[in-house]
């Protein structure tokens, strides 16, 4: 999965290597500055085409663009500082990033801490559940323990 | 101009004619991005109203996720007026361009296409930020403490071995509520199913799977995202499945990161086969595995060359 924010950097970088203005790659690609700031801000990751056609333009692989093969690692008092927030969520969920679910679930929103909670459920995540059941809503409480108890 | 920029230009002058389909989307837009900045404004009341029940340390995470929603809110909105003026602009020189001439026509249609695109951008973003706030206003209400689970406990239950009957009670009060038409009230018809969401059995929740698989008139206008954590893996893939050409940019990014890989994998099988043209990859390509996205990129580059 891409981190839109690494990406973003990744394109900023590029453009200010070039003494490129906004506008000015904009241009270059046929999108709108608009466009261009949302992607570089990592709001949302360019389509397939833009991310060839800057590759072009740098001169560099859709590999170095988009970022791949880049390890990165977390703030545990904000695991979302700087990342794309599905992709911590992924990357706990498939194990690749290991953080003690109990002291970062705070962070989480209501639906990431339900997908987390479903995947504790179905034992694709470890977790301790004592310290993590204090922590939890009635209504996430119900929805982690419900089927089992009943 | 590359072989893929001649693509997408193609693929959207082939669409726009004139700049009524933007000045409808301004006007969807504008709807929404209203409703979204009233729940933000409702969410900065809440947490006011209840800052000295909440924990210091997420008092000061909620104030920080403010202050990014109010900075978004600001960007949104330069954007959107921006690019109301340039609708504006459109109309004027079509009144002003002779368009007979086809080199007119191409220069208004190159300009309705890029508001078209930017606008996409923007109705997007305003969807992402009502996601944002709705989830804000949701964490604002569960870190008040006690004071919201002692309103929250109206709905839920009685005794816990009077559950099935409250969850019925519930689920048919739902049932009737979902009968009105919600077309402009989405986030309301979310919200109620979503509190009953983690009371539903495994069984009630497949059954709402099946009501949007099958396009179920009570499930229109739902927003699946919001669904999605509470169902199975195997559901998700369902549902994705039946849904993937008819979604928007928007909704296609919001579900594909709750199908499985194998799924989606199976998927650029087909993509690269040329089975599944109608599915947007560029909504989907960020949420594949290294593998994948490179497949993906590899056959872009060979069909571009």
């Amino acid at each position: 999965m891409i981190d839109s924010y690494e990406v973003g950097r990744k394109i900023s970088s590029l453009r200010l290597s070039q003494n490129l203005t906004q506008e000015e790659l904009a241009e270059k690609l046929y999108v709108t500055r608009q466009a261009l700031s949302r992607w570089e801000r990592g709001q949302a990751v360019p389509p397939v085409e833009i991310v060839v056609e800057l590759g072009r333009i740098f001169n560099v692989s859709f590999d170095e663009i988009l970022c791949l093969n880049e390890t990165f690692d977390v703030d545990p008092e904000n695991i979302f500082k700087n990342h794309d927030r599905q992709l911590i969520i992924n990357r706990i969920i498939s194990g690749d990033l290991v953080v003690n679910i109990p002291s970062i679930f705070y962070q989480l929103s209501p639906l990431e801490r339900i997908h987390i909670l479903s995947k504790i459920k179905d034992e694709t995540i470890k977790t301790d559940l004592n310290e993590l059941i204090v922590k939890l809503t009635p209504s996430e409480l119900k929805f982690l323990g419900g089927n089992k108890n009943e | 101009m590359s072989e893929f920029v001649n693509r997408r230009r193609a693929r959207r002058l082939s669409d726009e004619q004139d700049n009524t389909e933007a000045n409808e989307k301004i006007e969807i837009i504008t709807n929404d991005f209203n409703i979204a900045k009233g729940q933000f404004e409702s969410a900065v009341k809440l947490f006011n109203e209840n800052k000295e029940r909440i924990e210091d340390e997420i008092v000061l995470s909620l104030e920080e996720r403010i202050k990014e929603i109010t900075e978004d809110i600001q960007i949104v909105e330069e954007d959107f007026n921006y690019l109301k003026n340039k609708s504006d602009d459109i109309e004027k020189r079509k009144s002003k361009l002779d368009l007979k001439r086809p080199r007119n026509q191409e220069r208004i249609l190159k300009m309705v296409e890029d508001l078209l695109v930017n606008l996409d951008d923007i109705e997007e973003e305003v969807e992402d930020l009502t996601d944002v706030i709705m989830d804000l206003y949701e964490d604002i209400e569960n870190s008040a403490g006690e004071y919201y689970k002692g309103k929250k406990r109206s709905y839920r239950f009685e005794s816990i071995e009077d559950i099935s009957k409250v969850i019925n009670k519930a689920f048919d009060k739902l049932k009737d509520t979902l009968s009105f038409d919600f077309t402009n009230d989405r986030s309301s018809k979310t919200k109620t199913l979503v509190a009953l969401l983690p009371y539903l059995e495994e069984e009630e929740l497949n059954e709402i799977a099946d009501m949007i698989i099958n396009n179920h008139e009570d499930m229109k206008g739902l927003k699946l995202a919001t669904i999605f954590p509470f169902l199975s893996t195997e559901k998700c893939d369902e549902i994705f499945l039946a849904k993937m050409t008819s979604l928007n940019q928007g909704e296609l990014s919001s579900i594909v990161p709750f199908v499985s890989q194998k799924v989606l994998s199976s998927l650029v099988d087909e993509y690269i086969k040329g089975n599944v043209s109608k599915v947007n990859m560029n909504a989907i390509y960020p949420f594949l595995s290294q593998e994948d996205i490179k497949r993906i990129f590899f056959y872009e580059l060979k069909q571009g060359n």
